[in-house]
C-alpha cells in the first residue's frame, strides 16, 4: 500500500525524556477451564518502547495485555514496573479498547474529563490533540467510529499516562481511518514517550507503529524482533514490506494444519487468517 | 415547507374518525335511537361536566384521586426504586431479599382487597396500600434490572480509570440503570389508575371512583361518563408525564435526540 507521508503530523520530538515505565514480566501463565491460554511468558518492555504484540485470535494476546492493566489476575507470575516515580508500585496506565467504550450519556468533553479534576482545561486540550475541540459539546451516538476511538484516545492521554495499552483499537476502522489513527497515535507517542503495549492482528499496523513486534502462538511467545525502520515509516518503502511480509510468512507458516495442538486447534475454525486480511 | 404541510395534514386527519364518531352519537341521542340510560349524549356529559365544576364538586373528587394516586406512586414507587438499587448493587442484598420479594410479586394486588379491609376498614390508608403494593413491582423489577444490565464493558472501562463508589454510581451505574427505571416508572403510572379505580370503587367517601359510584345509584349516567373520561385523561397525562421524564433524562439515547429528519413523526 503507497501513501505518502505529507499528512505526518510534525510534532515529532526526537529524543523527549521518556515518561514511560519499564515493565517486567516474569512467568506469567493463565488457564481457562484447564485450558492453558497463556504458559510462562517472560517479557521485558524498556521504558518509553513501543510494543506490538501479534498472534492469531484466541492466542492469549488479550489476555496478556489484560494481565499487565490488571483487569485479570495471573494464575502464575508477577507483573513488575520499574521507574513509577511515585510510591505507588502501579504505574499510572490507561488501556484503548477495540470498542470505544465511551459513556453514551456524557457528552465528549464529559468522556475526555471522566476521572479528572472539575474545572479542568486538560480536558480541551486533549481534544485540541485530537482534533475534535469543535465536537465537545456532542453526544457520542452521532459520531463516527474512527472519531469516537480519537475521544477514546483523548481520554487515556489527559490522564497522561505512563503505560498505554491498547488491546486492538484500529480493529473496527475502515482501512484510511486506521492510518490516520496510527499516526495520530504514533505522533502522540513520539512527543510524551510513554511505554506502549498494542496488541493486533494487524502485521501491517504492528510494523507501522513498533519498535518491537512479538509473536505469541501457543501461549507462548515464538518470535522477537526489532523493527528498526526510521520514523515516519512509509508503507512503500522494501524494508517495511520485507519486515512485513516476513512476519506475515512466520505466522502462517504456524498454521495449525501440520501440528495437533489441542490449543490451537481449538481456535483454527473460528480463526480465518485474521493477519491476512490487513 | 411541504414536509410541514404533509405533517399538519396527517395531524388533522387522525382526528376526522373520532368526531365523526362523535357526532354520530349526538346525532342518535337526539333522534331517539340511544336511551340516555344507556348512553347519555355527548352535550349531557358536557353539561355535567360544567355544572359540577362551577360548584366546585368536581374539583374535590379530582384532587382526592389525584393526592391518593400521588402519594401511592411516591410510597411504593419510591421503596421499589430504594430496593431496587439496593439488591441490584449489592449481592448479600440480593440473596437477603429478592427470593422473599419474588415470592409476594406473584400475588395480584387486588387479591388483597377483603384482607386490605380487614386491616385497614375503609380508610384512606386501605387505598395508600393497594396502590402502593401495586406500584412497587413494576418500580422494583425493572431497577433491579437496569442495574444489573449495566454494560460491563463501561464499568470496567470507568474502574480502570480510577472510579469506585459514589462517582462510580453517578456517572456510570445510575446513567446506565436508567433507561430501564423509566420503564418502571410508565409502567407503574399506569397501574396507579388501574388499582385507584377498584380502590376507589369498592369503597370511599370522595374521589372520582365515588362519584361514579353515587351517580350510577341516581342513574345519573352523564356523570359516570364523565368520571370514566376523567381517569381516561389523568391516564394519559400521567402517561404525558412520563415520557417527559424519558425524553429530559435520556437526553444523550439516540432515539430521543431532537437532530433527526423523523423527530417531527415521532411527536405523537
Amino acid at each position: 500500500m503507497h501513501t505518502n507521508e505529507s499528512g505526518y503530523l510534525g510534532l515529532v520530538e526526537v529524543g523527549a525524556k521518556p515518561r514511560g515505565v519499564k515493565l517486567k514480566l516474569q512467568g506469567i501463565g493463565k488457564a481457562y477451564n484447564r485450558r492453558t491460554v497463556l504458559d510462562a511468558i517472560d517479557l521485558e518492555v524498556q521504558a518509553g518502547e513501543f510494543l506490538a504484540i501479534v498472534g492469531r485470535s484466541g492466542c492469549g494476546k488479550s489476555t496478556l495485555l489484560r494481565i499487565i492493566a490488571d483487569l485479570e489476575a495471573s494464575d502464575q507470575g508477577s507483573v513488575a514496573f520499574v521507574g513509577t516515580g511515585t510510591s505507588k508500585n502501579r504505574p499510572e496506565t490507561r488501556i484503548m479498547f477495540q470498542d470505544s467504550r465511551l459513556l453514551p450519556w456524557k457528552r465528549v468533553l464529559g468522556n475526555v474529563a471522566l476521572g479528572l479534576p472539575k474545572e479542568s482545561g486538560a480536558a480541551l486540550d486533549a481534544l485540541r490533540n485530537v482534533k475534535l475541540e469543535e465536537r465537545a459539546g456532542e453526544w457520542p451516538a452521532v459520531l463516527s467510529g474512527g472519531q469516537k476511538q480519537r475521544v477514546a484516545l483523548a481520554r487515556a492521554l489527559v490522564h497522561d499516562p505512563q503505560l498505554l495499552l491498547l488491546d486492538e483499537p484500529l480493529g473496527a476502522l475502515d482501512a484510511l481511518t486506521r492510518i490516520e489513527m496510527q499516526r495520530l497515535i504514533e505522533s502522540l507517542w513520539l512527543q510524551r514517550r510513554f511505554t506502549a503495549v498494542l496488541v493486533t492482528h494487524d502485521v501491517e499496523e504492528a510494523v507501522a507503529l513498533a519498535d518491537r513486534v512479538i509473536l505469541i502462538e501457543e501461549g507462548r511467545i515464538t518470535f522477537d524482533q526489532a523493527v528498526e525502520l526510521p520514523r515516519p515509516r512509509s508503507r512503500g518503502n522494501p524494508a517495511f514490506a520485507r519486515l512485513e511480509e516476513a512476519i506475515l510468512e512466520r505466522l502462517l507458516g504456524s498454521a495449525p494444519g501440520g501440528r495437533a495442538d489441542p490449543v490451537l486447534s481449538n481456535v483454527a475454525e473460528s480463526a480465518p487468517l485474521d493477519a491476512a486480511c490487513a | 415547507m411541504t414536509n410541514g404541510k404533509r405533517i399538519w395534514r396527517e395531524r388533522a386527519l387522525q382526528w376526522v374518525v373520532p368526531l365523526a364518531l362523535l357526532a354520530a352519537w349526538q346525532e342518535s341521542a337526539q333522534v331517539g335511537w340511544l336511551s340516555s340510560r344507556i348512553l347519555p349524549e355527548p352535550l349531557a356529559v358536557l353539561k355535567a361536566f360544567w355544572s359540577l365544576s362551577e360548584s366546585g364538586e368536581l374539583w374535590v373528587h379530582v384532587k382526592v384521586s389525584l393526592c391518593r394516586a400521588v402519594a401511592g406512586f411516591a410510597l411504593g414507587g419510591g421503596a421499589g426504586l430504594l430496593l431496587g438499587l439496593l439488591t441490584g448493587s449489592f449481592k448479600t442484598a440480593e440473596t437477603l431479599l429478592d427470593t422473599t420479594l419474588q415470592m409476594i410479586r406473584n400475588i395480584p394486588a387486588l387479591a388483597l382487597i377483603p384482607l386490605v379491609i380487614l386491616w385497614f376498614g375503609i380508610d384512606e390508608w386501605s387505598k395508600l396500600f393497594l396502590v402502593s403494593i401495586g406500584v412497587f413491582f413494576p418500580m422494583y423489577l425493572n431497577t433491579f434490572h437496569g442495574i444489573r444490565s449495566v454494560d460491563r464493558g463501561l464499568l470496567e472501562m470507568a474502574r480502570s480509570y480510577g472510579l469506585s463508589g459514589w462517582p462510580l454510581y453517578r456517572d456510570v451505574i445510575l446513567p446506565g440503570a436508567m433507561p430501564s427505571i423509566l420503564v418502571g416508572v410508565r409502567f407503574s403510572l399506569g397501574l396507579v389508575w388501574v388499582l385507584l379505580i377498584v380502590a376507589e370503587t369498592i369503597s370511599a367517601q370522595a374521589g372520582i371512583g365515588y362519584m361514579t359510584m353515587n351517580a350510577r345509584e341516581f342513574m345519573q349516567t352523564d356523570v359516570v361518563l364523565l368520571g370514566i373520561l376523567l381517569y381516561a385523561f389523568l391516564g394519559k397525562a400521567a402517561d404525558a408525564i412520563s415520557r417527559l421524564l424519558e425524553r429530559t433524562l435520556l437526553r444523550w439515547h439516540p432515539s430521543y435526540q431532537s437532530s433527526g429528519p423523523d423527530n417531527a413523526i415521532r411527536q405523537y
